[in-house]
């Protein structure tokens, strides 16, 4: 496989924007609910976040309607070939909130159940934001498709490893995964993004 | 000469990269630069031949990515590896083979999922094979956990005696990726007593130079700076790094002038950047760091210094007259021993001492647990503390870090079975100065022990800097002079440059308001000299005057340490306020307001009676939120909040009240499944459990599914709710449904989780599918009648 190019950085926390749907949709409330002590969870957690994202752009052969070969990896999977569909190269990318993000929620998980719930919900938000802001500093003005990530409909998290080796993800950004395919730190994404011709 | 008396006498070089290098040489992309050694074995000689042409002094092997796990054949690659060194250093003289160690790739427990003793028995397998074939050190490099570069470090020393060399990879914060600064790799590294430690790769040379200095003034060992040239990045599907030769030298110039010792390069350096850098730092006067002399203990992130400004050492987990205590180390309640850790660092304590010895529990397998958990959720230093040898011998293996050790004393069996493990190991060691004649009664005596206790410990290679006398205070109740002889001995092991600690609470045992006598003493130990104090930093008045002997004594410039403290103190003491008595329980308690709900609930206890309290407040305030969360008209977080706030005051109020034998009965274990480590939603349901009043164990994440069989044994509870939310644990939560059945007719079984519904639950044998929370307590409710 040809590695074409590589990408990796920080994004700093201020630049990570709370989206009210996400917050919503995580913490089971309506949109734009908040108390006092989603407030302060808030404030904590981006006092926390530590956001690194690497990438790299690769060859990808859509072989047929459900195989996708990238060199390092071919994968069975129907919705990511129509998702890369007519690409010739991708962006394969990960970004983390890094291991102090668990390192708070473990703390959480003993001192307050509640904050532990509101604080991961906040999380799993925020990371999604990180994914936005990563995936467009990468594609800068290339015009891309959605990102898909692993574990999305019939794409296997199987490809987990393959992919954060590709990436070296722990040398870069610190992001390893266990045998039962959890990485680590926990508010990590990875993603294909398919560069439209 | 070998590489450990060669360092004494003259600046070595290590080689340069050999990603870039093979990529030259034809290694495509993809390919695995280790299985070279054996598909191309001369192109890595003459990897090796062209770096020793350029004047270096030690080769790394090409093993930095081998592995048992990785590699079935890790053996041959090693082997080969070791060959082709071997064949490029035949006929030079001076130079050596450094059998090279990377990252395992995989993440040590408690945040990753391998076991340390995994990790170190993955490390050893490449060093047994290294030590067969002959090397001349073993190098540790790239790793940017702590933790597993102790574990690497431990399988180097356990299988050969070859001098062990550490380099890590810190980023730009100039910190590893899990959290530890140099100093805290410096005294982690020492304390294992490896032979040069430094740092590699990460970002260029220029990121290395601002962190030199913080080597230079903290490790008494040769340093080793490998850095990379510069950044990379892909160009034309080719890796390239922006730092060429000429101006890598001038930044390795200006690292050796600033005391590095060992000087190489690491990604993206090639022979041409080595030349140049000997080249240029040939002639730098060579200089080995001098002796630090200093008293250090560290944790994965940081370290505390002793000897500086006094430090306290939070006494609260210990199981020694704390009631609460030992039915948590009893029932294996790990949250409350790990809030016992995180209140303590909160209120300002620097240390936290962790002795969990009780009879009845096997001490050697909680000490470690409660270590490594207390370890991922706070970054102080820990003081381990036992009376057994077994218990600290385990407990210092899986430290993750330099850790205070409680204690040695001046008997022979005591030094001789700690300090082999100090050695070993690493750590400051507390050193009570009694002897087989018992404890003296004069300071001179006391002394007298402790010196000889350090004297001893030099044969072990122990300096005197790790060792801290505790010259044991006696209650002055039995003996008048106790406190008189105890202060004396710490003015007079001050003066000698010995530093000294004290269990400061134990002075006033058998009398009543202990802490009027405790403050007191704190107060003169300090004025005396003391270094560090065992305390409970949960006392306001110690903490008191703590704050006020720094701000008197110039240990805190401008008084800003007090002035923080005293006035977050204030806010503290100010108790339930007007606006607040109007608020009753039971609104705390649906608003989730914790801490007002506490205050009301202990203002309540003065009119009112317990079971009252419980059943005419707190329950209906329960029910009240839960209906409205079953009817969509509360929120998660809401409902949590409220529990929360039910719980702390069902606390205070159970203080009151005699638990009934009965009360133990609504019992309800947990577990996420093996596997698993979200615990979120099994916290969620225990949250609401325990604000129902029942008795819930917990056993936590990842859990085995013996483990969970031998909990219904353990605690005769036939109620257990398992969690998974991962489609890939489910399995485990069935095979465990299965055990438990398979054990146990008559246990119930309910389950929840993302991934599941009914059907699921129903296929995998499960007795009830819990869609939320308020659905297992009302199954309990229902379980229990």
């Amino acid at each position: 496989m040809a590695v074409l190019e590589k990408f990796y950085g920080k994004i700093e926390s201020e630049k990570l924007l709370f989206d009210p749907n996400e917050v919503a949709l995580r913490l089971k409330t309506e949109r734009g609910y908040t108390n006092e002590i989603i407030d302060e969870c808030k404030k904590i957690l981006q006092n926390n976040v530590d956001c690194r994202y690497c990438a790299v752009k690769a060859d990808v052969f859509v072989t047929d309607e459900s195989t996708v070969d990238l060199g390092f990896l071919k994968t069975e999977s129907k919705s990511l070939a129509k998702n890369l569909y007519g690409c010739t190269q991708c962006y394969i990318m990960a970004v983390t909130l890094g291991n102090k993000v668990d390192m708070l929620l473990k703390k959480m998980s003993v001192s307050s159940p509640a904050k532990h719930y509101i604080t991961d919900a906040l999380a799993s938000a925020l990371a999604e934001s990180a994914a936005d802001t990563a995936e467009a500093i990468i594609k800068g003005k290339s015009d891309c498709t959605l990102r898909f990530s692993p574990g999305y409909a019939d794409l296997t998290l199987e490809i987990q490893p393959n992919v954060l080796n590709v990436l070296e993800a722990s040398k870069y950004i610190g992001v390893t995964i266990s045998k039962s395919l959890l990485m680590t730190p926990q508010k990590t994404i990875t993603a294909f993004i398919g560069i439209k011709k | 000469m070998n590489i450990r008396e060669a360092i004494k006498n003259k600046r070595l070089y290590f080689d340069g990269g050999t990603g870039t290098v093979l990529q030259s040489m034809g290694l495509k992309a993809g390919e695995t630069p280790e299985e070279w050694n054996i598909t191309n074995p001369d192109k890595i000689t003459a990897l090796h031949e062209a770096y020793l042409d350029a004047g270096c002094n030690i080769i790394k092997t090409n093993t930095f990515g081998i592995n048992k796990d990785k590699y079935n054949n890790y053996e041959e690659l090693i082997k080969k590896a070791i060959q082709c060194a071997k064949n490029a250093v035949k006929g030079r003289k001076d130079k050596y083979i450094a059998f090279d160690i990377g990252p395992s790739g995989r993440l040590l427990k408690p945040f990753g999922d391998m076991e340390f003793d995994e990790a170190v028995s993955l490390f050893a397998s490449n060093v047994k094979v290294a030590e067969k074939c002959g090397v001349d050190l073993i190098l540790i490099e790239t790793m940017n956990d702590s933790y597993e570069t102790k574990a690497a470090v431990l399988a180097a020393k356990e299988n050969s005696t070859l001098p062990i060399f550490v380099t890590n990879a810190y980023d730009e914060s100039g910190k590893l990726m899990t959290g530890a600064d140099p100093e805290a790799m410096i005294s982690l590294l020492e304390g294992l007593r490896v032979d040069a430690v430094g740092m590699n790769c990460s970002f260029g040379p220029d990121k290395m130079l601002e962190i030199i200095d913080r080597f230079a003034c903290n490790t008494s060992v040769p340093i080793i700076v490998n850095p990379n040239a510069g950044l990379p990045r892909v160009e034309n599907g080719k890796t390239v790094f922006d730092i060429e030769p000429e101006s890598f030298a001038v930044y390795m110039e200006k690292l050796a002038n600033k005391g590095a010792c060992i000087l190489g390069g690491c990604c993206g350096t090639t022979p041409l950047h080595i030349k140049a850098a000997i080249e240029k730092t040939r002639d730098i006067k060579y200089v080995l760091p001098n002796k630090k002399n200093k008293t250090v203990v560290s944790s994965y992130t940081h370290t505390v210094t002793l000897g500086e400004t006094p430090v306290l050492i939070g006494e609260r987990i210990n199981p020694t007259g704390k009631s609460k205590l030992k039915e948590a180390l009893r029932t294996n309640n790990m949250n409350y021993i790990l809030n016992e850790g995180l209140v303590q660092a909160e209120k300002g304590a620097h240390i936290l001492d962790v002795n969990v010895g009780l009879p009845e529990i096997d001490e050697t397998e909680m000490m470690k647990n409660v270590v490594t958990q207390l370890q991922s959720v706070t970054d102080l230093p820990l003081q381990l503390d036992s009376s057994s040898p077994k218990v600290l011998e385990r407990s210092m293996r899986i430290y993750n870090g330099k850790p205070l050790i409680n204690s040695v004393n001046g008997k022979q069996e005591s030094m001789d079975s700690i300090f082999p493990l100090v050695q070993k190991y690493g750590g400051t060691v507390i050193a009570l100065t009694m002897d087989e004649k018992g404890i003296p009664d004069s300071a001179e005596k006391r002394v007298e022990i402790a010196e000889n206790i350090i004297k001893t410990a030099e044969k072990y290679g122990i300096c005197k800097n790790d060792i801290v006398v505790d010259p044991l205070c006696l209650t002055v109740s039995s003996d008048k002079n106790a406190a008189n002889v105890t202060l004396a001995s710490v003015k007079l092991l001050k003066e000698k440059g010995i530093k000294t600690s004290l269990g400061v609470s134990n002075v006033s045992f058998g009398l009543p308001n202990r802490e009027n006598i405790n403050t007191v003493f704190f107060a003169n130990a300090l004025e005396n000299g003391l270094d560090c104090a065992i305390m409970n930093p949960n006392s306001d008045a110690m903490m008191n005057v703590y704050y006020s002997f720094n701000a008197l004594h110039g240990y805190d410039v401008g008084c800003a340490e007090y002035i923080k403290y005293a006035s977050n103190n204030s806010v503290v003491s100010v108790g339930v306020s007007p606006s607040n008595t109007e608020t009753t329980l039971e609104k705390a308690v649906v608003n989730g307001m914790s801490d007002l709900a506490v205050s009301i609930s202990k203002e309540l206890l003065k009119t009112e009676k317990p079971l009252d309290i419980i059943n005419n407040r707190i329950i209906p305030a329960l029910n009240e939120i839960g209906k409205a969360f079953e009817e969509k008209k509360a929120y998660l977080p809401q409902l949590l909040m409220s529990a929360e706030a039910a719980s702390g005051a069902f606390e205070v109020i159970k203080e009151k009240m005699e638990i009934k034998s009965s009360d133990k009965k609504r019992g309800f274990i947990l577990a996420t499944v093996k596997g698993d480590i979200h615990d979120i939603g099994k916290n969620i349901v225990k949250v609401l459990l325990e604000s129902y009043g029942f008795n819930v164990y917990d056993l936590g994440r990842d859990v085995d599914p013996s483990d969970i069989v031998s909990a219904v044994e353990k605690y005769n509870c036939k109620l257990v709710g398992l969690s998974a939310l991962m489609t890939t644990t489910v399995p485990s939560m069935e095979e465990t449904i299965k055990l438990l059945k398979e054990k146990y007719e008559e246990v119930t079984v309910v389950v929840g989780g993302a991934v599941l519904n009914k059907s699921y639950a129903d296929m995998i044998n499960a007795d009830f599918y819990a869609a939320d929370a308020m659905d297992t307590v009302r199954y309990a409710e229902k379980y229990y009648g």
